[in-house]
């Protein structure tokens, strides 16, 4: 194995780990969030006990709002389990045939918690076909996941980020798109190296769509694997 | 008579409601914000004894919003609260001029107990400010 091969897959191995670590800390922030949350209802429900028990009058309308908030509450959390489940199973196989639209659904709702800190809207728009694709699932998020965080990073408050997915052949086009074309920024450049070594790896490449000087668009190319 | 008046700002809703609620029961006039913008306009139209800030927040986030605070009010009492397991964001936090921080869940009894804290301070060095004001008065006027 030549040197610079040996680096490209030491960098690959060290940021896919990151990627999973970033999203595996979002995903724990949400979840203590909502425990947080059902402690706060559960600690209000045993408030109004403890006053019923000392002859104050038991609200009992109440009560289920608060038991209704709380099983709201196990949803979003079951919800939030079964999207972080699928990411972390998507490491499972190196390659292996995917539902493209399922999988970027899914890292679409994991990224939405870190789009949210800019009040920023990331939206899917997908094919009502299943767009099928043999590739590594891992990798290619990861790649998905740059460019998100990439438009997040530089696009403006309040912007709407779109994930647009087709595919013609034997070739997948995934792009991410800033309703308003985003600068270049040190934060934007910083990630296009590892976007690349990523591309690489998938047997891919990638465009950038620019206007004005501005980006627009990050288009991924991505090959089906025999 | 209210056990304090208490600014509450997150942007889990249905969190700060039952939090509020809870302390409502225990006498504490609580007002809330969802947002970092709501809870400056608060700050400058009120006075509050203490702010218990969440420091994840859309927008501008619990940091920034407490360092705006204190330049409204070098000497409010704010308490933050994180979510995230790690002392490093709390610690900034106190850099920056917070009370004290504490992690999401939060135990209401330790809250209750910053809150308390966190009054007296602000009466020691409100009470301290007058006094020297009017140390200052006596000084200038030669009484």
């Amino acid at each position: 194995m030549n040197e610079s091969l040996h680096d490209r897959e030491q960098v690959l191995k060290e940021k896919s780990l990151a990627f999973f670590g970033s999203i595996s800390a979002s995903f724990s922030h949400e979840i203590n969030n909502i425990i947080a949350m059902m402690g706060e209802m559960s600690g209000l429900m045993s408030d109004y006990m403890c006053a019923a028990r000392k002859g104050r009058s038991l609200d009992s309308d109440k009560i289920e709002t608060i038991n209704n908030k709380i099983m709201q509450s196990a949803r979003r959390g079951e919800n939030i389990i079964k999207h972080f489940n699928r990411f972390a199973h998507s490491a499972d196989d190196p390659v292996k045939v995917i539902d493209l639209g399922e999988l970027l659904d899914n890292l679409v709702v994991l990224s939405r918690r870190f789009a949210s800190r800019k009040e920023i809207e990331l939206e899917t728009r997908f094919p009502q076909v299943p767009v099928c694709l043999n590739t590594d699932p891992f990798s290619l998020q990861h790649s998905v996941f740059i460019c998100i965080e990439a438009a997040v990073s530089a696009a403006g408050e309040h912007e709407t980020i779109t994930v647009a997915l087709e595919k013609d052949d034997s070739v997948c086009r995934i792009t991410v798109r800033s309703g308003a074309p985003f600068p270049a920024t040190d934060e934007v450049k910083e990630r296009i190296p590892l976007l690349k070594v990523i591309m690489e790896y998938l047997g891919g490449r990638f465009e950038l769509v620019k206007e004005q000087d501005k980006i627009r668009e990050i288009i991924l190319i991505i090959p089906d694997l025999p | 008579m209210s056990e304090g008046k208490i600014l509450l700002v997150d942007d889990e809703s249905d969190y700060i409601e039952a939090l509020s609620e809870r302390m409502c029961l225990r006498d504490i006039e609580v007002l809330t914000a969802s947002n970092g913008l709501e809870a400056l306009e608060l700050v400058e139209r009120e006075d509050f004894d203490v702010v218990v800030l969440d420091m994840m927040m859309p927008g501008i986030d619990g940091l920034e919003t407490l360092k705006r605070m204190l330049q409204l009010d070098e000497n409010l009492q704010v308490i933050m609260l994180t979510g995230h397991a790690t002392v490093q964001n709390g610690v900034e936090a106190m850099k920056l001029g917070a009370k004290d921080f504490l992690e999401k869940p939060v135990n209401i009894e330790k809250l209750l107990e910053m809150i308390k804290e966190a009054k007296i301070n602000r009466m020691v060095i409100i009470q301290k400010q007058s006094e020297e004001l009017v140390r200052n008065i006596l000084k200038r006027k030669g009484w």
